[in-house]
């Protein structure tokens, strides 16, 4: 069956030696050309930043991990951190503390809208400068209602407050019913004990299914790789934290593990001027988030018909 | 054209397509899509909240000079002062309250006139180029030769002084133009009064003040000195005895007849600023730093503000508070601080065994006794904590809070403030605006605003 | 053992071969989709070192051509093998080969996803953690394990499928129905679930609205079977042309050309009989009576190469078995000419217009000097009460390449229907998003009219209706049965369902963000090269399951014909090519 038949107004057949030599020709010319048009094409991966090493690409899940393979990860990281900014860093693995459970309240009537919450957690939380990862966008809402179609993002009056708006700041609410948990395909996030909602930022496949399901838009993805000034960053680091991210993550709020863990307050609370965030323990009576929760009479939770249950109460002054 | 031949023609074409692609692939060079500016800070038209400010009780730690507060060094016992009030119905704040208006020449040290000869000589800034205009052709000579010697220092405070004395009394008018002074910042005392349309000595008063805004780190000066009255809109509490005792002007007069001292001055905000009160009484009022976890925050290195002086009161066991922390140390322990240098080099060991000191107090049961503690102003704080019920993480708070207040100038202080630290009780709602001693706990913020308002 | 290997490497290597070997338009197009591929190479590999950042996504709308195109092609990919339910359970036999062009559009539809899935990930070198067991899989929570389950169970599935009805129609042996019916009509179930587990990934965000509704899943089903087919009905009409010829070639052109001839022929014999029984064994189960009937209604015939045995349209009630020898079977269509498919020792031609008094629908010509078995009709009936015969020259029925009109037919009633539905279910969707006037509209808004200044998508949505209901419209109208409008119909179709689920349901889906924020997205070039790039590389890898099928099919490419040897000192490249 593979003889071929002839075509119908066919020439004199060439002998058979020129037709070998011709089509050995053409085999190889289009071969070579071929190959070396495919290897040129892959000339931008030389370029790659950051090309994933045999010990990250094994890395194991951070669940996983026993405290003799954490420590050998931390070392990395410290190394990576010092070889990349010059500056040895603390890298620590921290746990949740037991009997804590937390919750953010803000206080309408207080914020300003002045944004130094979204850049004190750029500095503390080593995000991106260019392009610069904010977690938290204020949102300006002119009074009356808090209807977020209204929102204005990206306000930028000669000051602040304007007259006939308020402002809302909003991050990662920390729901106790994540969308965001549900969906990741690589158990890549999780909530832990405390409440928080971690991402393994060693584990992310970089899908952002998490990014699209989150119904306060609070997840962010690293488009390119991210550019830390040396003189910003921020040496006291964590794991699950504000360790310095790579291409192709996820990151978000994480209430500042680093600092709420060891019993202090978020950067973003810190620097606020107005007092209009308050921050602490729900399990614990006497904390002012308790005393808040059990005193003021209206508090809003964002999008409380989707069913997160965030753990972050919005709250005007009575 | 034969098969053949349209096959060697597209295997040419195949290679040449091959073949640019190739050189294209090696010569290009990555691109990125352009990135969306960053959304920036916005400056705040209110004011510094920083706690400058000093209470009553601040100053009593502090072991500070209290006679501003011996009223009847000026005032007589039997008659309560007399309130008058202006055109405008608003209060007249006598003179003695507010500070004298015109400058003297002791008021400006050698520093500052050398700041403020600069500026002159500079004359960038509107305020200065006005100044600078006002002055004679001589004047300028002089102001442009100034060398920091004592001679020349006194021909320049010749010259600057009165030029500024004369903008305070202006031909009674207002130093005060939108033009001259954009992007300088206006203490709230300013502002408010720049809102009573003042007239007389109240005028030359906001032309102190402008003059002050217009050189905040040359001619500043203690402005918790000076009441401007703007408690509350429409002139409400336009009258010192709606919270000032006039029978007795050293205590306070809340609604309800209480006497209250300067130190409990929060009891008196709290009797108008009901739910502000409960919520500061909580923690939940104003801003706030450190730690939600109240219960663990042992004294750390950097909270040891004075350590010789803490040594030194330790081993001299000069009051009950430090013989008590003296008896709790170890003969060795006691040694070694009994040998402690203010110079040595290396202070480790000294504030290791200081730390540890203090650590183990704190994990003990409540240190509180009233012979203990008297003469010890306690803060609102430990007081409320020690009407509650005994827990746990309430008590190592309790003693550190107590410690606290033994030792107010050596220890740093954990606790929040009272209003008076923040809030001017006489003007709305924040004080002026100074410079916060120390650096922004952030870097990046303290930067940004320095930035920020050098554009401006 | 290692001898089925062998030969399962032969039959590998021997498609592999094939697949390199055509003529200059070949060529030229696998040279262009090669060109295109590389393109999208290079541009993926900048995406690879740069990060997304070289693409047009953003935080606001996170997901872009990729998933578009991802979406689009889930949808034809279990379209493809819908086609599976009317030749497996209602018996359609025109579909019957085109079975196999459907599957293997499935497999490289699916292809074509893993690879817009794999260039969507930020981290690719991170695939591992996908791995059931090895790594961590979220399932059953996250819908997104659901789809990488469904997906490379569905490629499996059909490769399998494909692979051995293609491997025993290579062998020539009758494929055993466990090894693929109970796989075949685990695809149909496992085709609807690919698609509704692609549209729960939508709709089970409730922080979407645009997506969060219960009419997504139905519609992509419609959308599906509305591409789907019309996606086969335009290749299988390009298979039609490039598998036929302006004049018939080889052996057939002299038998057309030639006048009718008489060939030798003689009476039957039990010896004829017993050498058809070596070929075709089950002849061989028909007792020695009922062959002594059938005798005298037989003859063989002695042919040449270029006799024609029978001819398409004339009416002849004989059916044909070769003894002998090979024969080609040629059809004419609209002027062109194409193999159907060639019979060898053992094989029958003739059989279905014999046996259902049809005229023929080929003409069969001997490529070779043969020795034919000619039966009439009753003579074939008796011989097909052996329950044996029957069974296999009724499955040998089927084996040919046929791509009918009327089974074009048949996928554009599909098409129809399908059509109807989705444009239905869009009514449904637009009165349900803009009659109430409630809030969560927002994106409905900016897709169909704009919002806030801005509305890149309305011209999208619009040119995608406007075709939508154009289809719809003339498949209803019986002006698309001629082949003309109803090419023109199934691009409308294709088009419009691309647009609509990909512009029109990914990207409003972003827009606004949950927070309010109106971002617009365009894909930036880079962006739009990888899509090529892997559009060109499906179209490639079908081309090539294409060029490996049909001369299986045919019976061109069998085991039969493996030993015959190579021309010496040709390469397959540049020798003339086969005709196929």
């Amino acid at each position: 069956m593979s003889k071929p038949p002839s075509s119908p107004a066919s020439t004199p057949a060439p002998p058979a030696s020129a037709v070998d030599r011709r089509s050995f020709l053409r085999t190889s010319a289009v071969l070579t050309t071929g190959l070396a048009a495919l290897a040129a094409s892959l000339k931008p991966l030389l370029e790659t930043n950051d090309f994933p090493t045999m010990e990250r690409f094994l890395q194991k899940y951070y669940k996983e991990m026993t405290p003799e393979d954490m420590a050998k990860v931390l070392k990395r990281i410290g190394d990576e951190v010092e070889k990349d900014y010059g500056l040895r860093p603390q890298v620590r693995d921290l746990k949740p503390m037991d009997g804590v459970e937390f919750v953010y309240c803000l206080n309408l009537t207080r914020c300003i809208g002045c944004r130094k919450c979204v850049h004190a957690c750029v500095a503390e939380n080593n995000e991106s400068r260019d392009p610069e990862i904010q977690y938290i966008r204020v949102l300006r809402l002119p009074d009356g209602s808090l209807d977020i179609d209204k929102a204005d993002h990206f306000y930028a009056p000669d000051s602040v407050p304007e007259k006939g708006y308020f402002y809302m700041p909003v991050q990662c609410q920390q729901c106790k019913n994540p969308p965001c948990v549900k969906v990741c395909p690589v158990h890549a996030t999780w909530q832990e004990a405390d409440g928080i909602t971690v991402i393994d930022y060693d584990w992310c496949i970089g899908c952002r299914y998490c990014e699209a399901a989150c119904p306060y838009w609070a997840r962010r993805f690293n488009f390119t790789k991210p550019s830390i000034p040396k003189e910003r960053l921020n040496p006291d680091m964590a794991y699950l934290g504000n360790r310095p991210r790579r291409q192709g993550v996820m990151e978000k709020c994480h209430f500042c593990i680093q600092r709420t863990r060891v019993g202090r307050y978020p950067a973003c609370l810190e620097v606020c001027p107005a007092g209009a965030r308050k921050f602490g323990n729900i399990l614990d009576p006497d904390s002012e988030v308790s005393y808040i929760l059990k005193s003021k009479r209206v508090f809003i939770q964002l999008k409380s018909e989707m069913g997160t249950s965030p753990r972050f109460f919005y709250y005007f002054d009575v | 054209m034969t098969t053949n031949s349209k096959t060697g023609i597209t295997v040419a074409l195949l290679c040449a397509a091959f073949s640019v692609l190739a050189v294209a692939f090696l010569s290009d060079s990555g691109g990125a899509r352009g990135n969306r500016p960053a959304i920036p800070l916005v400056d705040t038209n209110f004011l510094d909240t920083s706690t400058t400010r000093q209470s009553y009780a601040d100053l009593v730690r502090a072991n500070a000079d209290l006679s501003d507060f011996d009223c009847y060094v000026c005032h007589d016992k039997k008659s309560p002062p007399p309130l008058r009030f202006d055109a405008n119905l608003n209060l007249i704040v006598a003179e003695e309250h507010i500070g004298p208006a015109k400058f003297s020449a002791d008021d400006i040290g050698s520093n500052e006139l050398a700041g403020i000869v600069q500026r002159f000589r500079g004359h960038s800034d509107p305020v200065s180029a006005f100044l600078w205009q006002s002055l004679s052709n001589s004047q300028q000579l002089v102001l442009v030769n100034f060398k920091p010697s004592e001679q020349s220092s006194k021909q320049a405070r010749e010259i600057v002084v009165p030029a500024l004395n004369n903008i305070i009394t202006n031909a009674g008018q207002s130093f005060y133009e939108p033009g001259r002074f954009k992007g300088i910042l206006l203490g709230a005392e300013t502002m408010l009064l720049m809102q009573q349309n003042p007239a007389g000595p109240a005028l030359a008063h906001l032309n102190r003040l402008l003059l002050e805004d217009a050189y905040p780190l040359e001619l500043s000066r203690n402005r918790q000195d000076d009441i401007v009255m703007g408690h509350g809109k429409h002139g409400r509490n336009n009258n010192c005895f709606n919270c000032h005792n006039e029978t007795n002007l050293t205590l306070l007069q809340p609604r309800d007849g209480r006497d209250l001292t300067f130190a409990d001055s929060a009891q008196l905000c709290g009797s108008c600023h009901g739910p502000t009160y409960r919520d500061w009484l909580a923690g939940a009022h104003g801003r706030i730093s450190g730690y939600w976890d109240r219960g663990s925050s042992p004294f750390s290195e950097d909270e040891i503000r004075d350590l010789p002086k803490l040594v030194d009161r330790w081993r001299h066991q000069s009051d009950p508070v430090s013989g008590f922390v003296w008896r709790q140390l170890s003969n060795p322990e006691q040694v070694l601080l009994a040998n402690y240098q203010p110079s040595a080099s290396n202070p480790k060991q000294a504030q290791d065994v200081v730390l540890q000191a203090l650590s183990k107090i704190i994990g003990e049961p409540s240190i509180y006794q009233p012979d203990r503690f008297k003469g010890i102003l306690l803060s609102p704080e430990p007081t409320s904590l020690m009407q509650q019920s005994q827990q746990d993480a309430n008590l190592a708070r309790l003693n550190r809070l107590l410690l606290e207040d033994a030792f107010p100038l050596e220890l740093t202080r954990n606790q929040r403030k009272v209003c008076v630290n923040c809030h001017n009780p006489h003007a709305p709602p924040f004080p002026s605006r100074k410079p916060a001693p120390g650096p922004h706990p952030l870097r990046e913020i303290a930067d940004m605003a320095e930035s920020h308002a050098a554009e401006k | 053992m290692t001898r089925a290997f062998r030969n399962y490497f032969v039959f590998l290597w021997r498609c592999a071969r094939i697949a390199f070997v055509g003529d200059w338009r070949y060529y030229a197009w696998m040279g262009l989709l090669t060109v295109i591929c590389l393109l999208g190479l290079n541009a993926y590999c900048r995406q690879f070192a740069h990060g997304l950042i070289v693409t047009g996504m953003s935080d606001e709308v996170s997901w872009g051509v990729y998933i578009a195109n991802f979406t689009f092609l889930v949808g034809v990919a279990a379209a493809a093998v819908m086609m599976v339910i009317p030749v497996y359970i209602y018996k359609n036999e025109d579909l019957h080969d085109l079975v196999i062009f459907g599957e293997l559009l499935a497999v490289a539809a699916i292809l074509m996803c893993l690879a817009f899935v794999t260039v969507d990930l930020g981290r690719p070198d991170r695939f591992w953690h996908l791995i059931p067991g090895i790594g961590q899989f979220n399932f059953p929570k996250s819908m997104l394990s659901w789809d990488v389950l469904v997906l490379n169970g569905y490629l499996l599935l059909n490769v399998h499928i494909c692979g051995y009805l293609l491997y025993c129609r290579y062998r020539k042996t009758k494929p055993g129905k466990w090894f693929y019916i109970p796989f075949v009509f685990i695809a149909i179930f496992w085709a609807v679930s690919i698609h509704t587990v692609t549209a729960f990934l939508y709709v089970g965000l409730g922080g979407r609205p645009f997506w969060n509704s219960a009419i997504v899943g139905p519609r992509f089903l419609a959308s599906a079977f509305t591409a789907g087919p019309a996606l086969i009905i335009l290749a299988m009409q390009v298979v039609r042309r490039v598998t036929s010829h302006p004049s018939p070639s080889g052996a057939a052109s002299q038998a057309v050309a030639a006048p009718p001839q008489a060939s030798k022929r003689r009476a039957a014999t039990n010896e004829d009989f017993a050498l058809l029984s070596r070929d075709l064994l089950e002849m061989a189960t028909v007792p020695a009576e009922t062959r002594q009937r059938v005798l005298p209604m037989a003859e063989v015939l002695e042919v040449q190469t270029g006799d024609a045995l029978l001819r398409q349209g004339e009416t002849e009630e004989r059916a044909f078995f070769i003894l002998r020898g090979s024969v080609v079977v040629v059809r004419e269509e609209g002027g062109r000419f194409r193999v159907t498919r060639t019979a060898g020792a053992g094989e029958q031609v003739g059989e279905i217009s014999a046996l259902n008094a049809t005229p023929r629908m080929a003409t069969a010509v001997a490529e070779e000097s043969s020795l034919v078995l000619s039966l009439s009709a009753d003579a074939l009936r008796i011989l097909m009460e052996s329950p044996q015969v029957n069974k296999i020259v009724r499955s040998r029925m089927s084996e040919r390449l046929l791509i009918t009109d009327r089974a074009l037919m048949t996928l554009r009633s599909i098409v129809q229907v399908s059509m109807l539905i989705n444009v239905f279910l869009l009514v449904n969707e637009v009165f349900k998003e803009f009659y109430s006037g409630n809030l969560h509209d927002a994106s409905s808004k900016y897709l169909f009219v704009g919002l806030d200044h801005h509305h890149a998508l309305v011209p999208w949505i619009w040119t995608a209706i406007t075709f939508n209901v154009t289809a719809m419209v003339l498949l209803v109208l019986p002006v698309s049965r001629s082949l003309k409008w109803l090419n023109l119909t199934c691009v409308l179709c294709i088009v419009g369902i691309w647009i609509e689920k990909g512009m029109g349901l990914v990207i409003p889906g972003f827009i606004p963000t949950p927070l309010g924020e109106m971002m617009e997205y365009r894909p930036s070039l880079n962006e739009t090269l990888v899509c090529f790039g892997i559009w060109a590389f499906g179209l490639l890898c079908y081309t090539v399951f294409l060029r490996m099928s049909v001369p299986i099919l045919q019976g061109r490419l069998s085991k039969e014909n493996e030993a015959a040897p190579e021309q010496p000192g040709r390469s397959p490249a540049a020798s003339t090519p086969v005709r196929v």
